[in-house]
């Protein structure tokens, strides 16, 4: 569970082992191998593309911070 | 049963500030009979047990309570993200630091306008600039930081004053939060419910800064209740989403939910959180849909927006269990489109005065300023405010 002020935000699976990579040190492109390398059924351009997708509608929900 | 996903926890009305809109109920609890720590703190507890999420600590004013630094900690402890909402007087860098240490996981700050000296009238205290430096501490420490502008009928034409100084102190959210109608804000609304020509022009300036500031700065901000076609979905519905303790510690299923006649609210004394939920004849009146009334009760709304507001329903109606009036299929809509069209006869009439006034300013914030006064302020100083008194300090 993602909790945000007014906000909760259940997150499974893929997404969230996203948010577990996103440590403040790993770079995008460090996340995006872990995950090709951990979910191999979906091809990386998929999980490219996904993550991408998710990530920003975290930084728009100010979920996230980008460093 | 789902158990709520929020604990309102309103630790104190003990308030430094006086704003003319103040959500507090009209009757204050006294000091002498709030809460004590160890109570918060097993209320925490219990709500975390039930399922509760998250905790907001809310006033009056949070930081008047000597013991705000344990009761964040306890929340924190017991497993629930933590939300303080704030004016920020009473802050000290020592506090602060305290805070951050103690868990808080955002901090909420109030400013009641972008200027200072129309802020200060709305609050009945300077406390504007303190705000604005406390913005940048919060954000140094790291925590979470939402900002949240209440707008009206004096203010909203100074939005985009208002989303550049939430660029500057570097929110990650902004609220432009609409005054709601209830306490004092309804003993004030005349002075306070925007004309349509604001509210279009605002959510126009509001939408432009979304797309600039995607990424940066969230902003929430919705159709004010009078000028929507629909009600509001009032606290996600009653007895759904969240629980209120007030400060002696009764439970509501919402902070105004005291003005509804016949309610007996349970206290955390007596109860477990868990019973009151479940239990407690307050929180099932209007849970689920067998209270609704025609023309909710037919409605493909029904369980999109609950009926709307029950003390809305209350204070305008005469009756908590019809439909919210805001709603354009209420059949007493009526007595919201009396109250639009007496705002929209008002603003004529308030900008020609703005033009006449000649009084010198006064210095002092309070209810007995003789005459208005031209200038930038001269909207906000007049002698028909009703301000929000402290409940009587005993010791």
């Amino acid at each position: 569970m993602l909790l945000m002020p007014e906000r909760a935000l259940k997150v499974n699976g893929t997404a969230l082992r996203v948010l577990q990579l996103c440590d403040g040190q790993r770079t995008f492109a460090e996340i995006l191998a872990a995950l090709t390398a951990e979910f191999p059924a979906q091809s990386p351009g998929d999980m490219e593309r996904d993550t991408t997708q998710f990530l920003h509608r975290l930084l728009e929900k100010r979920a996230i911070d980008l460093s | 049963m789902q158990p709520p996903l929020a604990l309102i926890a309103e630790v104190t009305h003990s308030c430094p500030l006086h704003c003319v809109y103040c959500s507090n109920p009209i009757e204050l609890i006294s000091r002498k009979t709030e809460l004590s720590t160890e109570a918060w703190c097993r209320v925490f507890q219990e709500a975390a047990e039930l399922g509760v999420l998250q905790a907001h600590l809310t006033g009056g004013e949070p930081l008047a309570r000597a013991d705000i630094v344990q009761l964040v900690e306890a929340a924190r402890q017991a497993g629930l993200y933590v939300n303080l909402i704030t004016s920020g007087v009473g802050m000290t860098d020592e506090r602060l630091a305290a805070l951050a240490t103690a868990g808080v996981d955002h901090i909420q700050l109030s400013l009641q306008d972008a200027r200072a000296l129309e802020a200060d009238w709305i609050a009945g205290t300077r406390a504007h600039v303190l705000k604005l430096a406390l913005a940048g501490r919060i954000r140094e420490k790291g925590i979470a930081l939402t900002l949240n502008i209440v707008v009206h009928r004096q203010n909203l034409d100074r939005i985009d004053e208002m989303l550049a100084l939430a660029e500057e102190c570097g929110a990650d959210r902004l609220e432009i939060a609409h005054v709601q109608y209830y306490g004092w804000a309804l003993a004030n609304r005349q002075h306070l419910l925007p004309t349509r020509a604001q509210v279009d022009r605002s959510l126009t300036a509001v939408e432009a800064a979304r797309e600039r500031l995607i990424g940066r700065m969230q902003i929430d901000c919705v159709t004010p209740d009078y000028y929507a076609r629909f009600p509001k979905a009032c606290m996600g519905g009653w007895g759904q989403k969240s629980m209120l303790i007030d400060p002696e510690g009764r439970a509501l299923p919402c902070h105004a939910a005291g003005v509804i006649p016949g309610l007996q609210f349970d206290s955390v004394g007596e109860h477990s959180l868990r019973w009151i939920w479940e239990k407690s004849g307050a929180f099932q009146k209007f849970r689920g849909e067998e209270w609704m009334p025609e023309p909710c009760r037919g409605c493909q709304r029904r369980e999109v927006d609950f009926g709307g507001c029950r003390c809305q329903a209350l204070l305008l109606a005469g009756d908590p269990a019809k439909t919210d009036p805001v709603c354009e299929l209420s059949p007493d809509h009526g007595i919201v489109l009396a109250a639009l069209d007496e705002a929209g006869n008002l603003a004529e009439g308030s900008a020609q005065a703005a033009v006449l006034m000649s009084a010198p300013m006064s210095s002092s914030a309070t209810s007995t300023v003789p005459s208005p006064v031209p200038g930038p302020i001269a909207g906000l100083v007049r002698p028909d405010w009703l301000y929000r008194q402290n409940p009587r300090v005993t010791r």
